[in-house]
């Protein structure tokens, strides 16, 4: 029967080893405990058989082949990929990625800087010809820059870079064409600033004229023709200044 | 240490006085001799070591050539690890570690490539699933050396079924024959673990080689 003395016995015998002789109390279970002593017997060959194992022995060229493994460790080291490791490898595949992407990026959008820009850049925007009389009726300049400013922001560096490559085209003797029949026009939006100005019903009868300059020493002026209602000479025969909104809010 | 460019450079003349060297000094003394540039002293440790641990690397890994790569392996490690070793053990845990991690890391290896060997076809890491590959010859033999020849043979295969948490330890205490405290230290797990995971491996091989017992 298995007890508690059998299960101490039995631990004392696995942690003693072959050589090592038990106590008396394990000796004295054993002598009257049929399965301890069997287990006893069984642990025995068992340790036996496993010590019984040969030891293997190293080959007789161990040596030589250590220190020829020795030296090889401690020889220079050739110039190797592997020296420099996955992550730098990664890093430098990433680097040449990003800046193929950029240089490709900056090959294919810089010649096709759009015809319309150069309509509204600080150089060769648009020049809206003010008169230089005190006329009411003329265009206050600055407002309709102003007006203009918000579409030209963010094309006045293409423009810029556009405007570059031009010179330099011309510079080496070619001939710089540009395709502008996809790109679209400007448009010039009205700003809410502009809401306050006053704007007199009694329009000049004069023309609005508006000179672009594409860039390249090119200017071209287009003329308004003034449109009359008649309803200026209405006010005007009244002797009234009239101050609208250019909402159109009557 | 410098560069060396050829195998016959690392023969140094012996830096150390002839007492190191005449087989009774220290593992200690041996490879602060190292430390200082004696390949005699390192030559010495090898050939005290050198069988003890093929062999313990060779009932690991049931692999002769492989056991003998390891061994190599392992002595590089300690000449290269000479400047950082430090006496607070014995050189020989610190050998059996490093041999025994080899080892481990071997076994995985051999585990992910799902590398199968001969005698290892029929192996597996898990023991409730171990098969018996080749069961005892109940024939009456005419040769002892055959019989015990057999015998060994079934021995090492069925420690090489054995899980490597228990295989190691079963080793180093019954074919290595050392103590638990040093089985510990080269483990790096508490006595109690030791004594339990023996308990268990001896177990395994009890049901394995219950023919031969």
């Amino acid at each position: 029967m298995y007890k508690n003395e059998c299960r101490i016995v039995r631990l004392r015998i696995e942690e003693a080893d072959l050589a090592e002789e038990l106590n008396s109390e394990s000796v004295e279970h054993l002598r009257g405990c049929r399965s301890c002593r069997e287990f006893y017997e069984s642990e025995a060959k068992l340790r036996l058989l496993v010590a019984g194992l040969p030891q293997v022995e190293a080959p007789a060229d161990f040596d030589f082949r250590l220190r020829a493994r020795i030296a090889n460790d401690r020889a220079p080291s050739s110039f190797s990929l592997r020296n420099f490791g996955v992550p730098s490898l990664a890093a430098a595949a990433l680097i040449l990625l990003v800046a193929g992407f950029l240089f490709v990026r900056n090959v294919t959008t810089s010649p096709e800087a759009p015809a319309n820009v150069v309509a509204s850049g600080k150089s060769s925007t648009t020049k809206s010809e003010v008169p230089s009389s005190t006329d009411p009726g003329s265009v206050i300049p600055g407002k309709i820059a102003s007006a203009t400013s918000p579409n030209s922001v963010d094309t006045g560096t293409a423009h810029k870079r556009g405007e570059n490559k031009q010179l330099l085209a011309v510079g080496r003797g070619r001939t710089f064409a540009r395709d502008s029949s996809s790109v679209g026009a400007t448009v010039v939006r009205q700003n809410t600033s502009i809401a306050g100005v006053q704007l007199p019903l009694i329009f000049p009868v004069q023309t609005l004229s508006v000179s672009l300059d594409d860039g390249s020493g090119i200017a071209r002026t287009i003329s308004f023709p003034t449109v009359s209602f008649g309803s200026e000479r209405v006010l005007t025969r009244a002797g009234n200044s009239f101050q609208g909104s250019v909402k159109g809010d009557w | 240490m410098e560069t060396l460019t050829s195998v016959d450079q690392i023969t140094f003349p012996s830096a150390v006085g002839r007492d190191v060297l005449d087989g009774s000094a220290s593992d200690h003394a041996l490879l602060e001799a190292t430390r200082t540039g004696d390949n005699d002293a390192f030559a010495q440790l090898v050939s005290r070591y050198r069988n003890q641990i093929t062999s313990y690397i060779y009932r690991m890994t049931s692999d002769y050539d492989g056991a003998v790569d390891l061994t190599q392996e392992t002595f590089v490690r300690v000449y290269r690890a000479a400047d950082r070793y430090q006496q607070s053990h014995a050189f020989s845990t610190y050998i059996y570690r490093i041999a025994t991690n080899l080892a481990i890391s071997e076994l995985r290896k051999r585990k992910r490539r799902r590398l199968v060997s001969l005698t290892g076809f029929f192996q597996s890491t898990d023991y409730a699933e171990a098969r018996e590959f080749n069961p005892p010859d109940e024939r009456p033999l005419q040769d002892t050396e055959l019989v015990d020849a057999e015998r060994r043979t079934a021995v090492q295969r069925a420690i090489s079924t054995l899980p490597e948490k228990y295989r190691a330890p079963l080793i180093l205490r019954d074919v290595e024959g050392k103590s638990y405290d040093d089985i510990s230290r080269i483990l790096g797990t508490s006595e109690g673990t030791v004594k339990s995971r023996i308990s268990r491996a001896r177990g395994f091989l009890r049901e394995k080689m219950r023919a031969y017992l």
